[in-house]
């Protein structure tokens, strides 16, 4: 019947093949016009289902919150530039000014107000921790009295080593606090040593900071002065917040490049620094930056390779640029479609035209190849052409509508990306097929007349090109020579490669897709690696604090947080407790007595002092490694090295200088009156409230509606999915409202995950629906089904052995391949049905001709785009490049060798 | 004039208050010598009656009837055992082997510390400077189980080949600063218990130093009775108690206390292995050996 259906058709257009062409063209100009209201949409949410409640939070979670989807900008000192912290943070803060004159930009958080925390910080410290350590120095009376009797840096070495010593005998087992504290003092004594050689340079470096942040120490935290910083203070981050939530390509990338403008109108009037960015928004405008610069490379070369191989394996040239036309028509009338399947396309959909390339192209290149070997126009070329599609019109058809049903059968995957990719790309793989069986056969007709008619000496031309005949006297006969043979290794290389492909893994991590030398990127993973500000994490709200209270209770009993930030981090826990508590610290610091006056230095009772030290350290050391309690033992070897060096200091010193020493000491004593000034005043601040709190600290912390949020920070990389898996759910735990990058992330992955499963098995059962009712014979399915069932798990243990994982992007080649891969079989066996008893190597020489070419056009279309810098797009061509290349052994060499092998088909 | 029934029940209650008093036993003490640990005696009493406390409690002793003395060198351990009520003991592998047959030691039981109940030592050299067990000739080996020279040359070191006559082995408490010297390159080689070769690395000269050889496993502490001064029945009930000691919650503190987890079986095979290789290394060199 089908058979019938196609000699009508070709009938009709070999009998006014002009009117089909022009026929052709006017709906070529209705696509177009069609095509021109196509909707370009570049949002990323466009490829979540509308009603997607996670992407629907971190939408809401986005116009509400500045950073997890912010901008963020990377500030660090230009190669070969002396490390100049101060100058730093002055660049940094000038060009969060320059980004916040700008007017897409609603805020810009770079630092927390320091000086602010550290006023209040005892009230940040628990305040049952401030009592015991107020206990422990109440419990020695001697040591608020002793501090008075200070008079000199010996008086103090004695205070410690004193202070040791009465540990070791009271064999209290040390702890943190102990380790932190002979940190301090291998700190200390460094101090001291400079004091020795420099007094007035070391007092400078005191005296240069506040007295508070002197006292606080080298905590990150305090030593990044409050900035967004990397552990080693060498880049400050800066998170810019936009005015506009849209989040469309167009919006994103004039965002980014008014800021890389403004970072780049700084740089020249304040040379010497380096600015990068990353973050969703840079991310995105990079990865499109790069897959649009693929994409133009890979279609390059795509449409070189094509053309080329066309022009070296058809026998007239010509044919070549008509099956382009036929292919293009049949893209042109798809594309009009898409304004009629769904309107629009996305950043998954818009690569429906090089899918069709690689897919639609063979339609034409089967009876193109079959043309030529009827003869073409060397004897009547509509005779030719009829007999050409008389032998091919079917099984093209045929694997057309298997192709279409097996990416119909994608549109049951959940990512809404590739479910309309599926849409797309069937109807078009229908349209290419109604081109080749339509205006191909137009076009080849009133080419071959004019040639035939006018062009006297192409009749006496050989209808084969040479590659053709290297085929056709050699190559076809060469493939069914060994069949025994190849078809045990073709067994042997099957369980290989199948058990290979047995545990091939879904790689989550999108970052992976892009070049890993994308500045993003490279921005990103230094930010993840090297500071404790990973963007990669959820976000709870609260309707007030103690709610947010609750949301932290619950967050801690999770093991797969790492810790919560809030503004629970600015607040004491109870304001009464840590008040009394405070209070008493008052107290305290009132009773501190510092000496009025220093002593005059004295070099060998400064030098007796340090010995003594040392004695001391060096019990300590000696108790702590036969305790086996490494973590103090190295430590304190360092500050008896300390003391080592300390003493060799003192005793190296030149004479003379004693004055400096006794002026140093004075202004040593006057800082630490004002440090205990300092100390007293933090002392006797109130206890911060979220009506005082800084308006950096508020705007980090709270939705713009006023509600106060809690940034969930995963212990582990939320790219590995078992734990994202436990990570999003204990997210779901403290709050089902909880919302973020890593819970969309699992959210894609499942749904990408469990349509997979369910496309395949429809295009599998589809496509031997529809060759059951062409072939009406189980065998002959069977058959035909056969070298694409090899073919994939040829390319899934090759994607194994060469290390390629399944990643959002190449996912999709499963039921692409489904639909690619058939083709071959239903070539084949539509041949080995037509030719009966004449053997395969005619069958070979005709149709495995033709699979060749087509193969080999596809390869060459999908392969390009394994040349991308595009890791995504590079793992799916690579893939594909494997599987189309499987398919196309399994088909020519295996599927023959097998049958002749089982004594089906003679050679 | 008393009536008899009431000078019965006097002599009854004479009686029974007798009997009463003769079932206390007398007190015991257990000796818990730790040649070259930190602490001292005085330091270490708190621990040491907690332990007692929870250690008879476990038993179902009589409050009271048993007292714990630590003593963190060889010589005062060996003082101590030589006292009459001393009837139980916890002490290293490399002294029970030394002196246990002086005191009539009879192993019970095994410690486990925090690092288990086995032991394995490191012997730590300058880098470079030492490539084999010959190459100790003219060196000093120290280490905490110095004080049993013949314990270093068989269990500790037998296996990596015989020690030469030249190496002088010692005993010290001061193992950081035997490191020291090492590291400055003097010809000190130096013996690391597991904890404290695991802390090696966090020492600023670590990287002057290298591990030379590692024992095989050996058992790390044993609980003793000493000659039959406790009866058979005591006996077990000790060991019972202390075995389940690590099941409360003050025995587990009063264990964490002294930096154990608890009590096992003995291990009665590895124990005979360590003796053997004590013994062999004890004959072959009996003068260098003590």
């Amino acid at each position: 019947m089908l058979h019938q259906l196609l000699i009508r058709i070709q009938s009709g257009v070999l009998a006014s093949p002009r009117r089909v062409i022009l026929a052709s063209l006017l709906a070529v100009a209705v696509a177009l016009v069609l095509g021109l209201g196509v909707e370009f949409r570049t949002s990323r949410s466009e490829l979540a289902p509308p009603d997607d409640p996670d992407q629907r939070r971190l939408d809401e979670l986005n116009q509400q919150f500045l950073g997890a989807m912010a901008l963020i900008a990377a500030v660090e000192e230009a190669p070969g530039q002396e490390p100049d912290p101060d100058r730093l943070r002055a660049y940094a803060d000038a060009l969060a000014l320059e980004f916040e004159r700008d007017p897409l930009v609603e805020r810009v958080f770079h630092r927390i107000d320091i000086d602010w925390i550290l006023q209040r910080g005892f009230h940040l410290a628990p305040a049952d921790e401030l009592e015991a350590a107020i206990d422990r120095i109440e419990r020695d009376p001697d040591l608020v009295g002793d501090l008075s009797g200070v008079r000199d840096l010996a008086d103090l070495n004695d205070l410690i080593a004193a202070r040791i010593e009465g540990g070791l005998t009271r064999a209290s087992l040390p702890g943190a606090e102990a380790a932190a504290g002979i940190e301090r003092l291998v700190d200390l004594l460094s101090a001291e040593r400079l004091f020795i050689t420099s007094p007035a340079a070391s007092i400078e470096a005191l005296t240069r900071q506040a007295p508070l942040m002197a006292l606080a120490g080298d905590r990150p935290e305090i030593a990044s002065r409050g900035y967004l910083a990397t552990d080693d203070g060498r880049t400050l981050y800066q998170i810019i917040g936009r005015r506009d939530q849209d989040d469309s390509l167009p919006a994103l990338r004039k965002f980014v490049g008014a800021m890389r403008q403004r970072a780049a109108d700084l740089a020249t009037r304040t040379p010497g620094f380096r600015v990068s960015f990353t973050g969703e928004p840079a991310t995105t405008v990079e990865e499109m930056a790069i897959v649009r610069r693929d994409t133009w490379f890979t279609t390059c070369v795509a449409l070189a390779g094509v053309s080329i191989l066309a022009l070296l394996v058809f026998r007239w040239k010509m044919h070549a640029f008509l099956l382009l036309a036929a292919l293009a028509m049949g893209i042109a009338w798809a594309f009009g479609a898409v304004r009629l399947e769904i309107g629009y396309l996305n950043l998954i959909t818009s690569s429906f035209i090089p899918t069709l390339v690689g897919v639609g192209i063979a339609y034409g290149i089967h009876p193109i190849s079959e043309y030529e070997l009827e003869g073409a126009h060397t004897r009547d070329p509509i005779g030719a052409l009829r007999g050409a599609y008389h032998l091919t019109g079917a099984a093209v058809t045929v694997s057309a509508v298997t192709t279409a049903s097996a990416f119909f059968a994608i549109t049951l995957m959940e990512f809404r990306g590739f479910s309309e990719l599926g849409l797309v790309a069937g109807v078009g793989v229908l349209l290419c097929l109604i081109s080749s069986l339509l205006t191909l056969p137009a076009l080849l007709a009133v080419f071959g007349r004019r040639r035939h008619s006018r062009d006297r000496s192409a009749r006496a031309a050989s209808p084969t090109a040479t590659v053709d005949r290297l085929w056709d006297r050699h190559g076809a006969p060469m493939v069914c020579r060994f069949p025994r043979t190849v078809a045990i290794v073709a067994l042997v290389v099957t369980a290989f490669l199948g058990w290979s492909a047995r545990d091939i893994a879904f790689d989550i991590n999108v970052l992976k897709l892009l070049p890993s030398d994308a500045e993003s990127i490279r921005s990103q993973n230094r930010m993840v690696m090297e500071s404790n500000l990973s963007p990669a994490f959820n976000v709870v709200v609260a309707d007030d604090i103690e709610g947010l209270r609750l949301l932290r209770e619950r967050a801690a009993r999770e093991p797969t947080i790492d810790r919560v930030e809030s503004v629970l981090m600015f607040l004491p826990e109870d304001p009464q407790p840590s008040r009394e508590a405070v209070g008493r610290l008052r107290s305290l610091l009132e009773r501190v007595r510092l000496p009025a006056t220093t002593r005059p230095c004295d070099r060998e009772r400064w030098l007796a002092s340090v010995h003594r030290l040392q004695a001391a350290i060096e019990r300590s050391a000696e108790a702590s490694f036969a305790a086996g309690l490494g973590e103090l033992a190295g430590p304190l070897e360092q500050a008896r090295a300390g003391t080592v060096a300390l003493s060799g200091a003192i005793d190296a010193a030149p004479p003379g200088l004693e004055a400096d020493w006794d002026a140093g000491q004075a202004r040593l004593l006057a800082w630490a009156g004002r440090a205990l000034t300092a100390l007293r005043r933090a002392a006797s601040s109130d206890p911060p409230t979220v009506d005082t709190l800084p308006a950096g600290i508020h705007d980090r912390f709270f939705t713009r509606d006023g509600r106060p949020m809690a940034f969930l920070q995963p212990t582990e990389d939320v790219f590995e999915t078992e734990f994202l898996q436990e990570y999003a759910a204990a997210s779901r735990r403290v709050s089902p409202e909880a919302a973020g990058f890593p819970i969309v992330l699992l959210a894609m992955a499942r749904r990408i995950t469990s349509g997979f499963y369910a496309s395949i098995g429809a295009g599998a059962v589809l496509v031997v629906l529809i060759l059951l009712i062409d072939y009406r014979s189980l065998r002959h399915a069977a058959l035909a089904i056969l070298p694409l069932g090899l073919g994939m798990i040829w390319m899934l243990g090759g994607m194994r052995l060469i290390g390629l994982q399944f990643n959002f992007a190449n996912l999709v080649v499963v039921p692409l391949i489904i639909g690619v891969g058939i083709d071959n079989g239903v070539h084949l066996v539509h041949r080995m049905r037509h030719e009966g008893d004449r053997g395969m190597t005619m069958v070979l020489r005709h149709t495995g001709r033709a699979i060749i070419i087509a193969g080999l056009t596809t390869m060459t279309g999908f392969g390009s785009m394994a040349l991308a810098s595009h890791q995504g797009m590079a793992s799916l061509g690579l893939s594909l490049l494997i599987g189309v290349g499987a398919c196309v052994m399994t088909a020519i060499v295996v599927l023959p060798n097998l049958l002749i092998a089982a004594g089906r088909i003679k050679r | 004039m008393r009536r008899p029934y009431e000078l019965l029940l006097v002599g009854a209650v004479a009686l029974a208050m007798t009997a009463a008093v003769a079932a206390v036993p007398p007190p015991r003490t257990m000796v818990i010598c730790a040649p070259g640990f930190p602490g001292d005696t005085e330091s270490a009493r708190p621990t040491m009656e907690a332990f007692a406390r929870a250690a008879v409690e476990a038993a179902g002793w009589p409050d009271g009837s048993l007292a714990v003395v630590y003593d963190p060198s060889e010589e005062g351990g060996i003082d101590r055992l030589a006292a009459e009520d001393v009837a139980l003991a916890i002490v290293p592998v490399p002294f029970f082997l030394q002196n246990g047959e002086r005191f009539d030691l009879k192993p019970a039981l095994q410690i486990e510390s925090e690092s288990g109940t086995e032991e394995v030592w490191s012997l730590v050299a300058h880098r470079g400077a030492v490539a084999s067990a010959s190459a100790l000739d003219g060196w000093e080996i120290t280490g905490r189980p110095g004080y049993a020279p013949a314990f270093v040359r068989g269990p500790i070191l037998g296996e990596w080949g015989p020690l030469p006559a030249g190496a002088r082995i010692m005993a010290t408490a001061s193992v950081l600063g035997a490191l020291r010297r090492a590291a400055a390159g003097e010809k000190v080689a130096v013996l690391l218990d597991a904890p404290q070769a695991a802390s090696l690395s966090s020492l600023p000269f670590a990287a002057e130093l290298e591990v030379v050889a590692r024992s095989g496993r050996l058992p790390g502490g044993v609980v003793c009775t000493v000659g039959d001064r406790l009866s058979a029945g005591e006996a077990d009930a000790f060991q019972q108690g202390l075995l389940r000691l690590h099941r409360s919650p003050a025995g587990e503190e009063a264990l964490a206390g002294m930096r154990l987890k608890r009590f096992h079986k003995l291990d009665d095979k590895a124990l005979d292995a360590a003796r053997r290789s004590y013994d062999a290394a004890k004959e072959s060199a009996p003068d260098r050996a003590q």
